[in-house]
């Protein structure tokens, strides 16, 4: 009989509420998922449905009020807030609409920190990889450009590197087209696909595109805060 | 190197910015006018303590031997034993004391020194000469302060009337006091405090005249050569010599000197602010980017930096800036000092107090001195105070939430 191999986020009963003034807004009720190597997931929903909000509870960004998380068969509860930062980097890679790159540093430095931060490689392996990454996008011409410099979908590619430089096994994407047009938003598109079946990586997108949505295999709706297949 | 250093250096220094960003541009300008000012103040104020202490020792020695003020005539033993110690420069026995003098109708009451010229002199008299001569110093002549010498309205060649204070006490009511009338041979210019130097310098045959001392005198000036410690020479006279009263011209001018260090250090302290007030505005600049910054601070911990990583990163500017600035402020201290002089005149020309520091402190030229523990106080202090300035933008850079951070604008 072959060993069950534990998920790589398993999310069990999450919810999650906020306070607004005098009143509870409940933003997640009971969701449960599951994410393996193999995961392509996508979540739609409206505007202030609690997508992001889900996102940040499974990479660990949030704590839920109710529920548990699990990476790899570990419940993060039980981690130290320092420890589960470096999971969090170790294991997680997050794209987000605005890209959240860092004016000062070029493309390849922007990339280069993200692995400089965990520094899981030496300095010359490092700046292999961010190469080699930036490549993979398409960005090798632009290494030494400051994402002013760079246009949203250069940007994006960017961000998608940095998410990439240590070698996560969940890449959580929100809303990473949100801010480009058709054309460069399906270029982007194509690149983040490519890449996690390149990587084998599990992918959760957030988006509010659904064509988009419907290419992934397992497709969710979150509705008043639940979670729909 | 560490990404909190790569990435703070880079904040400064942004790509295709050699000269760095507009924020440690300006606070660099302001830690350097602020340690500027302070070197400045301080070299100022050390020049005008050493020249003090200059003056003290060229019209005092470094020490004197004496009977605890009263005149004492066997004293050639020990002026025999200072004169062939190898530490000692200069011995001389001297004689003082108040008189009055007056030329036409203005007496006035200055302090006079007797003094034996006979061997090398102890007081450097001779290099403060701005008319006549040394060697001119005879029994019936004077040497006289340059202020007294206005006051008199007397020069080289003039005559002076003395009445020493035994010439009045021998007075009985019926006999006219006849005053001992002296040639100026000299006038000198100590350009130091008028109240604390001699009026006046005779022969010490004179003094002891118009002091009735016959060969009596009041104390042995000592001139040590360079280097030699004037505390373990004097312990050691002391400890040979019990009887003799045996002072260093530190004890002698004690709170005069402990005034000097007093003005400097207040200096020190007040200027500080200055450089407070430049601190201050790093740290309100950096509260400023840490705020800007909210997001990328909640996207560095999103990619796995550790929470006392992030405050590094502004601790780490703050330390730069101050230590560039200090370097800077450094060079602009010293450029501004080497051309003092013009500075110095081109001020007094536009104000029109030309010879103000001459009437006031009695310098010609603004003194100097550069001392090794105020760099090091400066430096120290402004370092640390840039550095502790990041600590608040720092500590709420640490206390950010992730998830908050990444909110913001999103």
């Amino acid at each position: 009989m072959s060993e069950v191999q534990p998920q790589l986020i398993e999310a069990r009963d999450l919810s999650k509420s906020f306070v607004s003034g005098n009143r509870e807004i409940r933003v997640l009720s009971g969701v449960d998922l599951s994410l393996s190597a193999a995961s392509r997931v996508s979540i739609r929903g409206e505007s202030g449905s609690g997508k992001t909000t889900l996102l940040n509870l499974l990479a660990g960004i949030e704590r839920p009020d109710r529920g548990e998380l699990f990476w790899d068969g570990i419940p993060i509860q039980s981690l130290s807030a320092a420890r589960l930062t470096r999971e969090r980097g170790r294991q997680i890679g997050m794209v987000f609409q605005s890209y959240y790159l860092i004016p000062e540093l070029n493309a390849l430095e922007n990339v280069l920190i993200a692995g400089q931060i965990m520094g899981l490689q030496r300095k010359r392996e490092l700046r292999a990889a961010a190469e080699a990454l930036l490549d993979e996008v398409g960005l090798s011409d632009r290494l030494k450009s400051r994402p002013e410099q760079l246009s949203g979908g250069e940007r994006q590619r960017v961000a998608l590197a940095r998410a990439l430089m240590n070698r996560p096994r969940v890449l959580l994407a929100d809303e990473p087209t949100g801010n480009l047009d058709e054309v460069t938003a399906r270029r982007v598109m194509d690149i983040i696909l490519q890449t996690v079946d390149r990587q084998d990586i599990a992918l959760v997108l957030v988006t509010h595109n659904p064509n988009f949505a419907n290419e992934m295999p397992e497709r969710y709706t979150l509705r008043e805060g639940v979670l729909e297949k | 190197m560490p990404w909190y250093l790569y990435l703070a250096l880079r904040q400064l220094f942004p790509a295709g910015r050699w000269l760095g960003s507009s924020f440690f541009i300006l606070s660099v300008i302001g830690v350097a006018l602020g340690v500027a000012v302070l070197v400045v103040v301080q070299s100022v104020m050390g020049g005008f303590g050493e020249v003090h202490r200059e003056r003290i020792v060229d019209t005092t020695g470094h020490l004197e031997v004496s009977a605890n003020g009263r005149p004492f005539s066997r004293y050639e033993g020990m002026l025999e034993r200072l004169r062939e110690d190898p530490k000692v420069a200069a011995a001389m026995p001297y004689a003082q004391g108040f008189v009055m003098a007056r030329s036409g109708r203005t007496p006035l009451f200055p302090q006079v020194y007797g003094i034996d010229l006979s061997d090398t002199p102890v007081f450097a008299i001779e290099e403060y000469l701005v008319s006549g001569n040394l060697a001119d110093l005879y029994d019936d002549t004077v040497l006289i302060s340059s202020n007294l010498a206005s006051r008199l309205g007397v020069w080289v060649g003039s005559e002076v009337e003395v009445f020493s204070p035994t010439l009045i006490d021998n007075l009985d009511g019926e006999e006219m006091v006849l005053p001992s009338s002296f040639e100026v041979a000299g006038i000198y210019e100590i350009e130091w405090n008028q109240e604390f130097t001699p009026g006046m310098v005779f022969s010490l045959r004179t003094m002891q005249d118009l002091y009735d001392l016959n060969q009596s005198i009041h104390g042995i000036a000592v001139r040590l050569i360079d280097g030699v410690d004037e505390y373990q020479f004097a312990e050691a006279l002391r400890a040979e010599y019990p009887v003799w009263s045996i002072i260093t011209w530190r004890e002698r001018w004690a709170d005069f000197l402990w005034v000097l260090d007093l003005e400097k250090t207040m200096m020190l302290f007040i200027n500080l602010f200055i450089v407070a007030v430049a601190v201050f505005a790093i740290a309100v600049a950096q509260l400023l980017m840490v705020v800007r910054k909210t997001r990328e601070i909640g996207l560095l911990n999103v990619m796995g930096a550790r929470r006392r990583e992030i405050p590094m990163i502004y601790c780490i500017q703050g330390f730069f800036i101050g230590l560039i600035g200090l370097g800077l402020g450094i060079s602009l201290a010293m450029s501004l000092l080497s051309v003092r002089g013009p500075i110095i005149r081109f001020l007094a020309d536009v104000s029109g107090t030309q010879d103000a520091l001459t009437r006031f402190y009695y310098f010609s030229n603004l003194p100097v001195s550069y001392q090794t523990s105020d760099f090091v106080i400066i430096s120290c202090a402004a370092v640390t105070l840039s550095t502790l300035a990041s600590l608040i933008p720092a500590l709420r850079a640490a206390r950010m939430q992730p998830a908050t951070s990444i909110r913001i604008e999103q």
